[in-house]
C-alpha cells in the first residue's frame, strides 16, 4: 500500500505541475472567448449540451476531456516504460497512479467544464449533479484510455463506452459506466515497454509514411478545425435565406479557407513533429521529387475537404479543386522555412493564403490565376527544400513541445 | 542471482533478438559483450525488467521478475543508457520515490544526491538539466539501499572523469559486498581488473567465456 501511495504523490506532482503550465492558457483563452461571445452565448451553448442529455450530452464532454488528457500524454506518460519500470511497484499501481496524474494534468478544463455546467444548470434549472458526479471518473477513464498499456485494442472500447456512461448524465448509466470502467481498467494490463512493429512499410513513399508517423492521431485536429467551418456554413445557409449567388460565394468561402486551414496546421504539425532526417537528403533524388511525394500526400489528405462542399453546392466544387495544388505547393514552401515569420509555419499559411482564398470566395474567376501561379509556387518549394536549415527542426520541435525554457534564445 | 531460462524476444515480426536464452550469472561482475545490434540493450532491459520477454522467464535472487515483481524487483538498482526519466518531475522527487519504493529513509535520497554533485539541482524539473546530469541522477538512484543485482548499460558513456572515477569505485564496491552485476558496454577497459565473467551474445544466444578478453581485445565485438 505505502509504495502505491508514494507513486500517487510522485505522479499527483508531475500531474500538478504540467496542470500549474496549462492553466494560464485555459483560463486565458475561456476568459478571452467569454468576452467575445457573451456570457449568454455560453449559457445558451451550455444548457443546449446538458439539455439534450445522454449521447448527445456525453460526446462533447468527452470530445473536450479526451482532447485535453492526450495533449497532457506526451508530458506525463514519457519515462513511464522505461527505467521507473524497474522500481518495485506492482503494474497496476503503476497505471493507476500515471491515470492520476494526468486528470490532475487535466484539472484545469475539468473545473471549466464544472463552471460552466453549474452556470448553465442555474440559470435554465437543470439538472447537473449527474454530468458534475461523472466528470473526474470520465477523465481517470479517459487517462486510462490513452496511457500506452499492453492490451489497448480490447481496452479502449470498454473505456470509451464507460467515459459515454459517465457523462451521460444518468445515474444509472454513472454504475455502468463503474462497472466498464473496471473491466477496461482490469483488460488493460501493464504499460506497454515497447511499441511491436507488425508491418514493416517501405518502398519510395517512406518519407511519407514518417510524415504520417509523425503525426498519428494529432492529424485529427486540423480535420476537426476544418469541419468545424463547414458546420458554421451548415448553420449559416440554414439560418439566412440566400441568393444562389451569394451562396456560391459562402460555399467556396468556407470550402477555401477551410483548406487553407487544414494545410497551415498540418504544416505547421509536420514542421515540428517530424524530424528532418538529414541523411535522407544525401540519397539519391531530387528536390522536385521530394517535394513532389509529399505534395501528393498532403493532397491526398486535404483533397476530402475539398470534395465536402459538393454536399453544399456542387457547381462551387471546381475552382477550390484548382487552387488546390497552388496551396499545397505555397504550404510545403512555408513548412521547409522553419525559422522565418513570427507566427511559425501557421500564421505564414494562413497569412499569404488566406487573402487569396477570399478572393476566391468573392469571385470563382481567382481560381485561373492562382492556377497559374502553380508552377512558380512548386519552384518556390523546390528552392526552399534546397535551402532547408536542417539545423533548426531541434528547436522548432522543442518549442511546439512547450519545452521553452530549454531552448530560449535559439 | 540473474537466471533467464528460454528467454526469447522480438521487436517484431522479425527475426528475433534474442532466441531461447539461457544465462545464470552469480555474484560478481559479469561483463555482456556483443557486436552493434546483438541484443545487448535489449538483454539488459529484460533483466531489469522494462521490457517482458516473449517467452522463458527471468529470475532474479531467485524469484520470478514478473511474478514476484515487487519483491524481485526490491533486489534491483539499473542504470541505463538513456535516461528516461518524466520530464516533470523534480530530481529531488525521483530519488525521493526510489527511497519510499526500497523502504529506505529519505535521508539515503538526499546523501545520493549529495554524492553525485546534485544536491542543487533537486528542485528542478527532468527537462530542466542536461543528459549527463539526468544520469547523474540515475546513479544516484542506485545508491540508494543496497542492491543485490546491478544492472548497467553503457556506464561510463558521457560522463565526466570524476563520474566515470566514483562510478568504478562503487561498483567495485558492489561486487565485494557480493552484489551480482550485469554490465554491457564497449568501453570495458576500466572494468577489467575486478571482471568475474564475460558472456558474449551471438545470433540471440548467449555464449560464456571460459576467459576474460584481453586488455587489447577490449571493443566488445570480438568476444
Amino acid at each position: 500500500m505505502f509504495r502505491t501511495i508514494a507513486l500517487l504523490r510522485y505522479h499527483a506532482s508531475a500531474g500538478g505541475r504540467v496542470a500549474q503550465r496549462a492553466l494560464l492558457p485555459v483560463l486565458g483563452t475561456f476568459l478571452f472567448l467569454y468576452a467575445v461571445l457573451g456570457p449568454v452565448f455560453f449559457q445558451d451553448a451550455t444548457a443546449a449540451w446538458i439539455g439534450e442529455g445522454y449521447l448527445a450530452s456525453a460526446l462533447p464532454a468527452l470530445g473536450v476531456i479526451l482532447a485535453t488528457v492526450l495533449a497532457a500524454r506526451r508530458r506525463v506518460a514519457d519515462g513511464l516504460t522505461g527505467w521507473m519500470r524497474h522500481l518495485p511497484a506492482g503494474e497496476a499501481a503503476r497505471r493507476h497512479a500515471a491515470a492520476v496524474s494526468l486528470t490532475i494534468a487535466a484539472l484545469p478544463v475539468l473545473v471549466l467544464l464544472t463552471f460552466l455546467t453549474l452556470t448553465a444548470a442555474y440559470n435554465n434549472a437543470l439538472p447537473a449533479a449527474p454530468l458534475l458526479a461523472g466528470l473526474i471518473p470520465a477523465a481517470m477513464a479517459a487517462s486510462v484510455f490513452v496511457l500506452p498499456v499492453s492490451r489497448r485494442w480490447s481496452s479502449r472500447p470498454l473505456l470509451a463506452v464507460a467515459c459515454l456512461c459517465y457523462l451521460s448524465m444518468d445515474w444509472r448509466l454513472l454504475g455502468a459506466g463503474l462497472a466498464f470502467h473496471a473491466l477496461g481498467d482490469l483488460r488493460a494490463g501493464p504499460l506497454a515497454a515497447t511499441v511491436r512493429r507488425a508491418v514493416c512499410l517501405r518502398g519510395r513513399m517512406l518519407d511519407c509514411l514518417i510524415l504520417w508517423r509523425a503525426q498519428r492521431l494529432r492529424i485529427l485536429f486540423p480535420y476537426l478545425l476544418s469541419f468545424s467551418l463547414y458546420l458554421w456554413l451548415y448553420l449559416f445557409l440554414a439560418n439566412n435565406p440566400f441568393q444562389p449567388l451569394a451562396a456560391d460565394m459562402a460555399v467556396r468561402l468556407c470550402a477555401a479557407m477551410s483548406l487553407v486551414v487544414f494545410c497551415a496546421v498540418f504544416s505547421h504539425m509536420a514542421a515540428s513533429r517530424r524530424p528532418v532526417w538529414p541523411w535522407f537528403r544525401s540519397l539519391p533524388q531530387s528536390a522536385r521529387q521530394r517535394v513532389s511525394r509529399e505534395a501528393l500526400c498532403l493532397l491526398a489528405h486535404v483533397s476530402p475537404l475539398a470534395l465536402f462542399a459538393l454536399v453544399f453546392r456542387a457547381q462551387t466544387v471546381w475552382p477550390v479543386l484548382i487552387c488546390l495544388p497552388g496551396l499545397v505547393l505555397f504550404s510545403l514552401g512555408a513548412e521547409r522555412g522553419i525559422r522565418s515569420g513570427r507566427f511559425g509555419v501557421f500564421g505564414r499559411v494562413l497569412g499569404h493564403a488566406g487573402p487569396p482564398a477570399l478572393l476566391l470566395g468573392l469571385t470563382a474567376w481567382a481560381a485561373p490565376v492562382i492556377l497559374l501561379a502553380t508552377p512558380w509556387l512548386r519552384a518556390r518549394a523546390e528552392e526552399a527544400e534546397r535551402s532547408l536549415d536542417v539545423s533548426a527542426w531541434r528547436s522548432a520541435r522543442h518549442f511546439a513541445e512547450g519545452d521553452s525554457h530549454t531552448w530560449r534564445g535559439v | 542471482m540473474i537466471r533467464c531460462e528460454g528467454v526469447s524476444f522480438s521487436y517484431g515480426a522479425d527475426a528475433p533478438v534474442l532466441n531461447d536464452l539461457d544465462l545464470d550469472m552469480g555474484p560478481g561482475l559479469t561483463l555482456l559483450l556483443g557486436p552493434n545490434g546483438c541484443g545487448k540493450t535489449t538483454l539488459i532491459r529484460l533483466a531489469a525488467g522494462v521490457e517482458m520477454p516473449d517467452e522463458g522467464r527471468i529470475f532474479i535472487g531467485g524469484l520470478d521478475l514478473w511474478k514476484e515483481e515487487i519483491a524481485a524487483r526490491s533486489r534491483l538498482a539499473y542504470y541505463p543508457e538513456y535516461p528516461d526519466l518524466t520530464p516533470y518531475a523534480t530530481i529531488g522527487e525521483i530519488l525521493d520515490l526510489v527511497c519510499r519504493l526500497r523502504r529506505e529513509p529519505r535521508e539515503a535520497g538526499v546523501d545520493a544526491l549529495r554524492e553525485t554533485g546534485l544536491s542543487h539541482l533537486k528542485d528542478r524539473t527532468v527537462r530542466e538539466v542536461s543528459n549527463g546530469q539526468r544520469r547523474r541522477a540515475l546513479f544516484a538512484a542506485c545508491l540508494i539501499g543496497r542492491p543485490e543485482v546491478v544492472i548497467f548499460d553503457e556506464p561510463l558513456e558521457g560522463m565526466d572523469q570524476g563520474m566515470r572515477r566514483r562510478i568504478l569505485s562503487w561498483l567495485k564496491e558492489r561486487r565485494d559486498d557480493g552484489s551480482a552485476i550485469l554490465l554491457a558496454g564497449h568501453e570495458i577497459r576500466p572494468f577489467l581488473p575486478f571482471a568475474d565473467r564475460a558472456v558474449v551474445l551471438k545470433e540471440g544466444r548467449a555464449q560464456c567465456l571460459a576467459n576474460l578478453p584481453r586488455e587489447e581485445d577490449d571493443e566488445g565485438g570480438r568476444g
